[in-house]
């Protein structure tokens, strides 16, 4: 069999089979999402790249793609940020220290980094678009002299709705980074901006011909950053956005994660905006 | 046990992993591959493949003599799966013998219709193909992956055995070893392997037959998957009926076939039992029931996926999943969870799924597909135009069973031909 | 005062012809305001615009019995207020500083006026006022489509 940089080199039945973790930390970031870390029982930790998911298995009641949103110099703990919106994340939310359950993964091509080497990074983030990419700035930050002006937006609901609140604020009392916080609707203890992420491009300072940024959020919300850092001068094969879909293996062979060609699984979730703008624009797809 | 890690982030300038990129197949085991054979240059072997030049080993068995065929890949421990009727159809089952066969029936089919008539002689495998196709034995649609105990609430995770098989597969269209071999390059080749369907397929053992009758909906002329079977069978045979004689040519494609072929009682082969046989099959060629203009489809669907046939289909379209159900090449699979009412042992096992139901793309609980028409179009997209991007082949082998088994007789073939002739009028 | 160290950053001042630039320099003071300051009331006359040079400003809707809402927040370089342009010349929200800003503040009714004899440059103004209501409403309705809530 021909083989292939990255690809996972066994049998579907040991792919599908999962590994048991345990919860070791149970943190609520806001009233429907939580911040779970676990650790293998067997202590072999999960080597991961920034953007990779996993597969979740609560027993008995079923298995869901969770982005990995923990910091990957430091894989031994695994760190899953979930939000509650299905039987399962509703199980997987309401889990205890001590609760076991089962991990397979990682899986997924992940964020290029190493693209923005040398440049300038935007990182935008919508609601729980926010997880998925924390490892990236966590990843950045540990080697910040690889990079040149790195920019975070993040645009939420409401300001009960920010995730990592504590992190936000010390990533605000830095000097080698910039962040803008948005809502879309304020409270009467917000002081912050109000309005749509795309409103706090012009508060950054990338240069945009030596941008790389990397979207996360509901699909309109990139496409309209997208667009934005576009008009800007941005390259669109320099934008990166993770697509959602259904997925039941994550290796491959159960159809469901298909967006146009790609399987998301395997050829995404993170993929350049300049190959997905077309299939983004098809209701349906 | 040790699970190996996942795929490594890529550098978003290197060549990402398409599956088409996993470079030509290569089948998962040592035995030979049906339809090839290694072959020692220094000494002649009895027979090679068609094209290599040789000696093809062939023998014409009577058609009293045919149920040795039977007895050999019985002794040689091979379970006999092949086309037999049951409720009014022809369906692929167990073969005890000869007999089991549909002899003397054919089948009438079209835009959601199929009926069995008899024959006017005593054909064996005078018909083309049912709503049954050999995925049924290598990707079943019902298999266990794993069980989970638990215990005080620890969790033991432990992978559930893939029953050994060893069948044959007695009659299989070209259409079929051409589906067959779109299986083999999904679940074998592309960097994860299903051992499910590995240890299935890995000891079949193939025996194809030449259609001497086009079916009302077959189009594999079209999609260049027929009717004669060239390569990836074991043994190959075509039936010839005339009023003084009822025989098989038989041509062996592998060294297994060889074994068995040596073993039946037969004739040689003549010159004209060869052009007999090649003009059976020009007969079944030029005499398809569909056709489908194939070039350039792919780029012809993915540049029309708001075009308003879709719409037109969509009002037709059941979304009853039977085409996927037929489908020979189809693969969707979906999992499943039980546990037993002690709450202590969770079974999950996976099951066949279709894109056209509303949970398949079901996204934190709202379906990305709702409409009928984006699944009727996923479908067919994904058979006739990604599919070439995903294994480098199309998906389709124009078998035609969609078409027969859509209730309401939707055609892709004619779906495509809308598409196809409404070019110039959209702009 | 000088206008031309934002020009760039203003879509408005950016679109004015060096004549038309030394005409609302004309008309422009700069202000500065502290935390809190309120640069206009909902429902009063809207005789000055801003433009902010540095800092936040937020618009912001008063309901009885509840501390005031904001709806939007804009920053270096916005248009602050666009009902100056049209009638009834009223602003419909408030709006405050959020911290230290800096803003350019011009006359609205000495540029309605210059407006009603140039109508080059009424065109234009207008082009540019329009452009922003567009961008807000587009915003403003990705607002409304709570695109972040739990289904």
């Amino acid at each position: 069999m021909a083989s292939v940089v990255g690809s996972i080199d066994s049998d579907c039945a040991e792919a599908m089979l999962p590994r048991p973790f345990r919860v070791t930390s149970q943190h609520a970031e806001t009233k429907d999402t939580v911040t779970l870390e676990l650790e293998p029982e067997d202590g072999e930790a999960v080597p991961f790249a920034p953007g990779q998911f996993t597969m979740f298995y609560v027993f008995g009641i079923g298995e869901v793609p969770l982005s990995i949103s923990g910091d990957p110099h430091h894989p031994e703990t695994l760190v899953h940020t979930v939000r509650s919106v299905g039987a399962v994340t509703a199980a997987i939310a309401g889990l205890r220290i001590g609760d076991r359950i089962g991990i397979r993964g990682p899986y997924g091509v992940g964020w290029p980094v190493e693209q923005a080497e040398g440049r300038d990074l935007v990182v935008a983030a919508g609601g729980i678009g926010l997880a998925p990419l924390r490892p990236v700035v966590l990843d950045v930050l540990a080697r910040r002299d690889r990079f040149g002006v790195v920019s975070i937006i993040y645009g939420s609901r409401s300001p009960v709705d920010l995730l990592f609140a504590e992190e936000l604020h010390s990533w605000r009392s830095r000097f080698d980074m910039e962040i803008e916080v948005t809502v879309d609707r304020s409270d009467e203890t917000w002081f912050g901006d109000v309005g749509v992420v795309t409103g706090l491009l012009p508060r950054i300072s990338f240069d945009p011909p030596r941008t790389v940024a990397m979207l996360c959020g509901p699909e309109i919300m990139m496409k309209v950053v997208a667009n934005e850092l576009a008009s800007r001068g941005v390259a669109p094969d320099r934008v990166h956005v993770s697509v959602e879909r259904n997925m039941k293996c994550a290796i491959g062979f159960c159809g469901h994660c298909q967006f146009g060609r790609d399987f998301l699984c395997r050829q995404g979730p993170v993929l350049p905006y300049a190959q997905v703008a077309d299939r983004l624009r098809v209701p349906e797809l | 046990m040790k699970l190996r890690t996942g795929w490594r982030s890529r550098d978003a300038g290197a060549v990402r992993p398409g599956l088409h990129d996993f470079g030509p197949y290569r089948p998962p085991n040592a035995r030979l591959a049906p339809g090839s054979i290694t072959r020692n240059t220094d000494q002649p072997v009895l027979g090679t493949v068609a094209g290599h030049g040789g000696i093809l080993s062939q023998t014409v068995v009577d058609r009293s003599d045919i149920g040795v065929l039977f007895d050999v890949l019985v002794s040689d421990g091979y379970t006999i799966m092949g086309p037999t009727v049951h409720d009014q159809a022809i369906v692929y089952d167990r073969l005890d013998g000869v007999d089991d066969l549909p002899i003397g029936w054919t089948d009438e089919q079209d835009g959601g219709k199929y009926r069995l008539l008899p024959r006017p002689d005593q054909a064996l495998f005078g018909y083309a193909v049912g709503q049954h196709s050999w995925k049924k034995f290598l990707f079943p649609a019902r298999s266990t992956l794993f069980q989970v105990k638990r215990d005080n609430g620890s969790l033991e995770f432990v992978q559930s055995e893939v029953p050994e098989v060893r069948y044959a597969f007695l009659g299989v269209r070209a259409c079929e070893l051409a589906a067959i071999a779109v299986q083999d390059r999904v679940f074998l080749g592309s960097g994860v392997v299903d051992t499910t369907y590995q240890t299935a397929r890995r000891d079949v053992f193939t025996v194809g037959v030449n259609c001497a009758v086009a079916g009302g909906t077959c189009f594999c002329v079209s999609m260049d998957t027929g009717p004669r079977c060239t390569s990836d069978y074991d043994l190959v045979l075509t039936e010839v009926i005339d009023f003084d004689r009822h025989e098989f040519v038989l041509e062996a494609g592998s060294e297994a076939g060889e074994t068995v072929l040596l073993r039946l009682p037969g004739r040689l082969v003549s010159d004209s039992d060869e052009a007999r046989v090649d003009r059976i099959v020009e007969e079944t060629a030029s005499s398809m029931g569909r056709s489908m203009e194939k070039a350039g489809i792919k780029e012809l669907l993915l540049a029309n996926l708001e075009h308003p046939r879709w719409d037109d289909v969509a009002e037709r379209c059941l979304a009853c999943t039977n085409c996927t159900l037929v489908c020979p090449t189809c693969f969707c699979s979906t999992t499943e969870d039980a546990v037993t009412l002690d709450g202590n042992l969770a079974t999950r096992s996976r099951r066949w799924d279709s894109c056209f139901t509303m949970d398949f793309s079901s996204l934190h609980g709202v379906p990305v597909r709702s409409s009928t028409k984006s699944r009727y179009r996923q479908w067919m997209t994904h058979k006739l135009a990604t599919w070439y991007d995903q294994f480098g082949s199309s998906g389709c082998v124009g078998c035609g069973r969609c078409i027969t088994w859509c209730p309401v007789g939707i055609d892709i073939t004619e779906e495509v031909a809308a598409i196809r002739a409404s070019q110039e009028v959209i702009t | 005062m000088n206008l031309r160290s934002i020009r760039e950053s203003s879509e408005l001042l950016k679109r004015l012809s060096n004549t038309e630039l030394e005409f609302f320099e004309s008309v422009s003071r700069e202000i500065h305001l502290v935390d809190g300051a309120i640069l206009f009331e909902e429902g009063s006359v809207a005789d000055t615009f801003f433009i902010i040079v540095t800092g936040k400003v937020g618009l912001e809707l008063t309901t009885p019995g509840r501390a005031p809402m904001v709806i939007q927040t804009l920053g270096p370089g916005d248009l602050v207020g666009v009902s100056w342009f049209f009638t009834p010349h009223r602003w419909n929200w408030s709006a405050r500083a959020f911290g230290e800003t800096d803003l350019v503040a011009f006359d609205a009714i000495e540029v309605r006026h210059k407006c009603e004899a140039d109508r080059d440059l009424a065109l234009e103004v207008l082009g540019v006022v329009a452009e922003e209501v567009v961008r807000r409403l587009h915003r403003t309705r990705i607002q409304l489509l709570d695109l972040y809530r739990n289904t």
